[in-house]
């Protein structure tokens, strides 16, 4: 078997294993990223196995103030930390703080949420701010803020948002509610467009390219091959050599 | 230790094989700590290129020589490695733009590491079949723990596609640029 062919077969080999996973997997830093979702994306294929899990904190009271604590959920995707005295603790030896993904998931207009919506309560009142994180996928374009809303039907209100460790978006929140990050619909719209269409374009011009440009270095090659025997050099390629 | 090595082909492929796998695991493990993602890429760059020391470049399949032809080859290799993520556009995963330089220096330093040193040690211990087969295993295991089970068939058939094209064309320019255009675009 010649080695055009050989090359040839396993690019063959190659499109077939990698039609068989999402793709971006060849980097070698950067795989999809795991995130569990309430209603998972198309991108998200076989990886959305996993259901969005909850989470439950039990704060302690001592001497009227309420303990410095987190609370997040098992997977780890939503973390909101309290600072002493967080919490209102009149008349409480114990404050509780419940998080749970939102189902059905809220589309409100305006606001294309880029993970799960979360509900955090808490049976006391939030009377001191605090830092929520909220963990992303990179399946989806990353968002630009961090929502909130006393009503998965709105009004949903941006608290801002800066990222943090990577795929992590995080905000100070004065209040509890429903929280999501996201963008404005319009900005995802004009992204998610060019992601698109960018990368097919891409490699529409590489194709293009290589076959505009391999005509002429094939007619090159071949002209110079007639004239000359090549050497069998250790440094050359030999892109047309037949074995 | 170098007249060691120089004697036995075999053993020094192996202890090569051997170093890349525990930067390659060491790097996907210290990715693993909050903020601590482009250092370990850098770093594990780094000591992946520091392999090639010693090696004459022409070993390694690079060289200027037909410089259009291996551009070109690149090009190719690279609408190859993209073709099933071009189709499915609106599955790929988006990699922040700040990510663009690590993601060059880590594919520039895989290609050298795996196709550039190890296939030659492999290639001078057992020949091209071994040269081949081992660079494509060793790339492959280098990936088990960044990578989810399912993703290491692809993976290997990336590799073995680049270490075909490093062997067929004496070349590792053109894997390169392949390997650096596929990471940039995703």
């Amino acid at each position: 078997m010649n080695r055009p062919l050989l090359i040839a077969v396993a690019a063959i080999v190659y499109l077939v294993a990698a039609w068989m996973v999402a793709p971006g997997f060849y980097d070698g830093f950067a795989p999809p990223q795991p995130y569990n979702w309430v209603c998972p994306p198309v991108a998200a294929g076989a990886n959305s196995s996993l259901k969005a899990a909850s989470g439950h904190l039990v704060i302690n009271v001592i001497d009227g103030s309420s303990d410095p604590n987190s609370a997040f959920t098992d997977d780890g995707q939503i973390v909101i930390g309290f600072l002493p005295g967080a919490f209102d603790a009149t008349g409480k030896t114990q404050i509780t703080v419940d998080i749970t993904p939102v189902s059905p998931c809220p589309k409100p207009a305006g606001v294309h949420f880029a993970t799960n919506v979360y509900l955090i309560t808490a049976d006391a009142k939030l009377i001191m701010k605090a830092n929520l994180v909220m963990v992303y996928s990179n399946l989806v374009p990353a968002p630009s803020f961090v929502y909130q809303a006393q009503d998965p039907n709105g009004p949903w209100q941006s608290i801002g948002g800066n990222e943090g460790q990577i795929y992590t978006l995080q905000a100070t929140v004065s209040q509890l509610g429903y929280f999501g990050a996201g963008y404005p619909s319009n900005a995802v719209n004009q992204n998610s467009s060019g992601t698109s269409q960018l990368l097919p374009i891409a490699v529409a011009v590489l194709i293009v390219g290589v076959v505009i440009a391999g005509i002429p270095l094939a007619m090159l090659r071949r002209r110079s091959a007639g004239q000359v025997d090549e050497e069998d050099d250790e440094d050359e390629p030999e892109t047309t050599r037949r074995t | 230790m170098s007249a060691v090595f120089a004697t036995r082909p075999a053993a020094r492929a192996a202890v090569i094989g051997a170093y890349m796998l525990l930067v390659e695991w060491t790097r996907a493990l210290a990715m693993t700590i909050p903020g601590a993602l482009v250092p370990a890429i850098l770093l594990g760059g780094g000591a992946l290129m520091v392999s090639a020391i010693g090696w004459p470049a022409p070993k390694l399949g690079l060289g200027t020589s037909r410089l259009g032809l291996r551009i070109l080859g690149g090009l190719a290799l690279a609408a190859v490695l993209l073709l099933p993520a071009a189709v499915r556009a609106s599955e790929a995963p988006i990699i922040p733009a700040s990510l663009a330089l690590v993601a060059v220096v880590i594919s520039v330093a895989q290609e050298i590491a795996f196709r550039g040193v190890l296939y030659a040690a492999l290639d001078e211990a057992g020949g091209a079949p071994l040269a081949i087969i081992g660079s494509t295993v060793a790339w492959t295991a280098a990936h088990a723990l960044s990578h989810p089970p399912a993703f290491l068939w692809a993976v290997a058939a990336a590799g073995l596609l680049l270490a075909l094209w490093r062997w067929a064309c004496k070349d590792l320019v053109a894997p390169i640029i392949g390997h650096v255009i596929a990471d940039l675009a995703l």
